[in-house]
């Protein structure tokens, strides 16, 4: 199953189901910006590979699966967002934008290599070197 | 006209076949963009309807200016990220294919900065 077509779906699903609470189709739809119809048909392939399950009127929550892959993918998201911003000083939401994109697209060679970069840099921050100043 | 991304790949391919070859046919593009030969057919119709092409005698494809411009955007596009991708360490052939599927989406402030970043890197 092509994970990456439906990353941003499962993705949103996770992003939304703050506490585990079921998701409605609708939601999902205006929070990526596309049609209900895509929206349907999208949980229904995730539905199939197992990690989400439907209820009742279009609404679905993760499945102990959909929650460990939404977790893995919203640590890669997050961690591809601030190679943008730390490395390479993008304003937010082009950022959030472009690590989007990057996360859905892009090989795992490339995303690697983002990730490790924003975590050298993040290393970097943490421990910042000692300056002189009063 | 909001012009649709495969449209985008059209144009580009023949500006980077342009750039290779120096004259550009038809059955060029279709093997770039593995395509069909009917489908690049069709897609040349449908630019030429929107002066984005000119089609010269023996079937040799002009850009006009209109796809000129279009072209190199994207053409810039996927040589910087391209570029950018395999200045990280990803190999040639993977970095070019991601760059293909970014091009067209990427944000214009992050293309700046990484235009930015891999200038600067590479007079270093």
């Amino acid at each position: 199953m092509c994970l990456n077509a439906l990353a941003r779906y499962l993705l949103a699903v996770y992003q939304l189901s703050a506490d585990g609470a079921a998701v409605r189709s609708v939601e999902i739809a205006n929070a990526l910006g596309v049609s209900r119809a895509s929206v349907v048909k999208s949980l229904k392939k995730l539905a199939e590979g197992g990690f989400v399950q439907k209820e009742y009127y279009g609404s679905v929550h993760l499945t102990p699966q959909g929650l460990r892959e939404a977790g893995r993918l919203h640590r890669e998201y997050t961690l591809l967002s601030s190679y943008f911003t730390s490395c390479l000083a993008c304003p937010k939401a082009a950022a959030e934008k472009d690590a989007l994109c990057a996360l859905c697209r892009f090989s795992p060679e490339s995303k690697e290599q983002m990730i490790r970069l924003a975590q050298a840099q993040a290393g970097k921050s943490f421990f910042p070197k000692k300056q002189n100043t009063p | 006209m909001q012009i649709h991304e495969s449209a985008e790949d059209y144009l580009e391919a023949i500006l980077a076949i342009k750039e290779e070859k120096g004259l550009v046919r038809s059955v060029d593009v279709a093997q770039r963009l593995g395509v069909s030969k009917p489908s690049v057919s069709r897609a040349m119709g449908l630019l030429r309807e929107n002066g984005y092409i000119t089609m010269g005698r023996e079937g040799w494809l002009e850009l006009t200016p209109a796809g000129y411009e279009i072209a190199d955007r994207i053409y810039e596009r996927h040589r910087i990220l391209s570029r950018w991708l395999a200045s990280l360490g990803v190999p040639e052939e993977v970095a070019a294919q991601d760059a293909c599927r970014m091009e067209h989406d990427i944000s214009a402030i992050t293309f700046q900065r990484l235009k930015e970043h891999i200038l600067a890197n590479s007079q270093g």
